[in-house]
């Protein structure tokens, strides 16, 4: 049975709601000259300011010879009585101003949020896309140096593509134009190498290139294997047309990648380039073996086998139209052949067939992944194959710690991102989930602040992957 | 005792209560706790305790229309244009402010006079001192008799004080809009209009017929929180998680609400309206048994 | 309906039990449910060893089940009802449960759910029809300490078993 009002009236409760009530009938209360004052601008949605104010570092945007402010700024202001907005000559009302400012494009739970995070001491700005300074640039500090497009322009059309694509221009310009002497000092790379890949090569920098901010034409593709020096790596031409001798005269294997007590005579690293021409024209190839019986013996009695039969295999005619037709047509020969070879491979013949296939024995963790029926999916990896939807759902703010510094011309990266959600809602699924990560790839903290009647909740969610655990390779 | 109903506006669809009064009034006699979600007066920037608008759940405002203590206003007129009367009441309102302020800065400014009286009357008899001493030593003429005469004379009136300047005027930024003339109730608010709402609202409404506060429960994954008395005193009893008759729901989600209750020390109470058109609440709690 | 039944399969020795035998001859025609309440009793029985569990037959929702109490001395009884963890369960279901599950020798509002997992973890969980409000801070806490005690004396009770054994 709950308890009644006379249960629990004592001293102590009355004090809180006399002091309450004391609280909530303060007025707000200001003195004229400490006072911005606004006029409400109803057909742009903006507030227009007479003169600035302190507040002006982290709010509102200058457009022509007007500043200007948001609506959930003006109205923020108005609450820690710092503005009068008038309107038609009349200084409005907080509760005009809720009526009049809240709309669509600014929806009361988005300004419950704003003024939420405002009350803290947050700089909170409107989203404003995904950062167009890569990390690397931050990391050199080169987006402190770019005093280009007017801020107010950016804020007022922040998707004009336009825009973003002149601040890029002039950000590659001076980008190339630094990296043009490193150029010179470098001779040996490769020319297709963009200026922006010499100074480093870190996987940041690709993803980033990756995301189309900067000239994609680059050396990519070697990145990952830039740990073998190639000079140092002797590859045998065994294509050469003008071949005088039928072998060709292979490095001897490492010491130290040998068995202990074997030896190798210089004889057993000759390979019988013939005979691997023969054998991938014509499947059979006994014939041949026959005709060039004392290489073959060089070959066959000091045991040493050449993982060349990838390569001859390979060279069988394969019928394509295009590189990558041709090598996934190179893939599925090999494939075919390992399957052939194998002792099992009556496995493979029916409809049903093992997840894996003995081609695919490079190393543990390509055999595990292989295995793995459903997928996981990594938010930053294989986000094309879902279908993301972004739909109804939109990042609403940049979330940035206070700080006396601060420039809204050049914010920097925030420090949060907000999602404004109702409790009522459904919550967001996983391809609205990775469509607004991939909107930012940048790593800023994703909060979605579930608002309940007034009431404000934040909650983020978080990215786990499963640990693999690999022993061998 | 008929006291006047509190006024509830709707701002996005939303019911809210602007007045001070108003809100005081709900919480302490009608036990309605809503949620303050505007900045505070005097210490704007903080969350710990917010002002007004008041911000009421939709069951809640529903209830105190239902019951007769409030009324739903029209609100549209807060965002239209203003009318030339509103813009004459507030020009009106702002001079007579002015007016007011000046006296009383004038009153006060004279209080301060007269507090030292004694001083200016001293400062004043100093500098004709120099003054003539000045004149003296420059060998002129010197009234001797002006040199020694006293101040007695000087009187509050007689120091001329200067009116406060306009821009150290106070102004208000109302909260509540004051210069709406009438107060119009021609206004439609389609709630409980679905299934899942008239049940909520069932719910709330009965659960406050017996005595209960109640507060939304999205923190908790419900949909109120019930106390015993005001949330200001007291930790809530149960969770109030409203459901259709035949809703279902899989065991692992009944272990998932217990548990989460049983940890927070409240009982899950699962509502809903039967067949019958009955309420029936279910509480579910963890054994203990492991 | 549950996984239990196919995962149990048919050379179980469960389905030999006298006791599954005894609560198949009700003729409910609804093994699962019984296979549910046969590892509740065994879990009851043996895993935390309540007094006085029994199994009895409810022919209005043609189910199983129990009535036990936590020890010889604690007299209060519990009415346990098995059912699957991934049973769909609505409000109307719940209150039929309440309203059937009775037995002349107990005498307890509220009826515990044994909810039993494919890998049978049973978990225990109370349904009650109106408000219960929670426990007091004070009355937790005995009850808490109370529980540990029993437990103690059981741990204290299997160590003896497992010396006795070696």
């Amino acid at each position: 049975m709950p308890l009644t009002d006379h249960g629990y009236k004592t001293k102590n409760w009355r004090k809180f709601f006399v002091e309450r009530r004391e609280v909530l009938q303060e007025e707000k209360v200001g003195r004229i000259g400490a006072l911005c004052r606004g006029e409400w601008k109803p057909e742009e949605r903006v507030i227009e300011l007479k003169q600035t104010g302190k507040f002006f570092h982290h709010m509102g945007y200058a457009e022509g010879d007007h500043l200007c402010l948001y609506p959930e700024e003006a109205l923020f202001l108005m609450e820690v009585c710092s503005l009068e907005v008038y309107y038609a000559g009349l200084s409005l009302s907080i509760q005009q101003a809720y009526s009049m400012f809240l709309s669509e494009s600014m929806t009361l739970g988005e300004y419950q949020t704003y003024s939420y995070l405002s009350r803290l001491g947050y700089i909170v700005m409107r989203h404003s896309g995904p950062s167009s300074v890569t990390a690397y640039e931050r990391q050199i500090r080169l987006d402190q140096h770019i005093s280009d497009i007017s801020y107010s322009k950016k804020r007022k059309n922040m998707d004009d593509a336009g825009n973003t694509a002149s601040k890029l221009s002039k950000t590659e310009e001076s980008l190339n134009a630094q990296s043009s002497e490193l150029c010179d000092k470098i001779p040996d790379q490769t020319s297709d190498a963009t200026h922006n890949d010499i100074p480093i090569a870190s996987t940041e920098k690709t993803d980033k290139l990756e995301a189309g901010t900067l000239p994609k034409k680059s050396v990519q593709h070697f990145l990952p294997y830039t740990m073998w020096n190639f000079d140092e790596i002797n590859f045998p031409d065994i294509g050469r047309k003008d071949l005088q001798t039928h072998t060709l005269q292979m490095m001897p294997p490492r010491k130290n990648l040998l068995p202990s007590g074997v030896k190798i005579n210089p004889n057993s690293c000759m390979v019988d380039v013939h005979k691997l021409h023969s054998s991938g024209e014509n499947a059979t190839g006994d014939n041949d073996e026959d005709d060039d019986g004392d290489d073959s013996h060089i070959y066959t009695t000091n045991n040493l086998t050449y993982s060349l039969m990838n390569a001859s295999v390979m060279k069988a005619q394969v019928k394509a139209k295009n590189w990558s037709e041709y090598k996934a047509e190179c893939r599925k020969m090999v494939t075919d052949f390992r399957v052939e070879q194998s002792p099992v491979g009556v496995l493979w013949q029916g409809e049903v067939t093992p997840l894996v296939t003995p081609d695919m024995a490079s190393c543990t963790g390509n055999l595990l992944e292989h295995l793995q029926v459903i997928e996981n999916i990594h938010q930053n990896k294989k986000k094309e194959k879902l279908s993301v939807v972004t739909g109804s759902r939109k990042i609403s703010f940049d979330v940035f710690k206070p700080d006396s510094n601060f420039k809204k011309s050049q914010p920097g990266l925030p420090d949060h991102r907000i999602c404004v959600i109702s409790s009522s809602e459904k919550p967001p699924d996983l391809g609205q989930l990775i469509g607004l990560q991939k909107q930012c790839s940048d790593g800023v903290p994703l909060h979605w602040s579930v608002v309940d009647h007034g009431d404000i909740a934040f909650y983020k969610y978080c990215y786990t992957s499963l640990p693999v655990d690999v022993t061998m390779g | 005792m008929a006291a006047e109903p509190v006024k509830i506006s709707l701002v996005s669809n939303k019911p809210f209560i602007w007045n001070a009064e108003d809100a005081c009034i709900v919480r302490e006699k009608y036990r309605i706790v809503g949620a303050l979600a505007g900045c505070l007066s005097r210490a704007p920037r903080q969350n710990i305790q917010l002002g007004l608008p008041l911000q009421l759940l939709p069951e809640e405002a529903m209830l105190l229309l239902q019951e007769g203590y409030a009324q739903l206003v029209n609100s549209d007129q807060n965002a239209k244009l203003p009318s030339p009367e509103q813009v004459d009441r507030f020009q009106k309102m702002r001079e007579e402010s002015f007016k007011q302020q000046a006296e009383i800065g004038i009153a006060e400014r004279k209080l301060i006079v007269q507090r030292r009286l004694d001083q200016i009357k001293e400062g004043r008899k100093a500098k004709r001192k120099q003054r003539l001493e000045k004149k003296k030593a420059k060998g002129q003429e010197v009234d001797e008799e002006e040199l020694r005469r006293d101040e007695d004379k000087l009187d509050v009136e007689d120091i001329q004080i200067t009116p406060m300047g306009q821009e150290h005027a106070l102004v208000q930024i109302f909260t509540e809009t004051p210069w709406v003339e009438e107060v119009d109730t021609d206004v439609r608010w389609d709630f409980p209009s679905t299934e899942e709402e008239r049940v909520r609202y069932r719910v709330f409404r009965d659960l406050w017929r017996k005595g209960h506060s109640l507060t939304c429960g999205g923190k908790f994954g419900g949909d109120f929180l019930v106390y015993p008395g005001d949330p200001s005193r007291f930790h809530s009893f149960y969770i109030a998680v409203c459901l259709l008759h035949h809703q279902t729901m899989s065991a692992e989600k009944v272990v998932a609400m217990a548990r989460l209750g049983s940890t927070v020390k409240k009982t899950v109470v699962l509502c809903s309206v039967d067949d019958d058109d009955e309420l029936t609440y279910t509480s579910l709690q963890w054994t203990g048994i492991s | 309906m549950g996984d239990v039944g196919v995962a149990a399969g048919e050379a179980n020795w469960l389905l030999s039990h006298p006791k599954y035998k005894e609560m198949m001859s009700h003729g409910f025609n609804n093994s699962d449910q019984a296979l549910q309440a046969m590892l509740v009793y065994l879990d009851l029985c043996e895993a935390k060893q309540w007094a006085k569990v029994s199994l009895h037959p409810c022919s209005e929702l043609k189910m199983i089940f129990l009535t036990a109490q936590e020890s010889e001395r604690d007299g209060q009884a519990h009415l346990m009802l098995p059912i699957g963890n991934d049973a769909e369960l609505n409000i109307a279901q719940m209150k039929q449960y309440i309203d059937h599950i009775k037995h002349p020798s107990v005498e307890c509002p509220s009826l515990t759910l044994a909810i039993v997992a494919s890998d049978s973890t049973i978990l225990y969980y109370k349904i009650t029809d109106g408000l219960v409000p929670p426990d007091p801070p004070e009355q937790l806490q005995a009850k808490k300490t109370l529980r540990g005690k029993r437990k103690a004396a059981q741990r204290k009770a299997h160590k003896f078993i497992k010396m006795k054994k070696s």
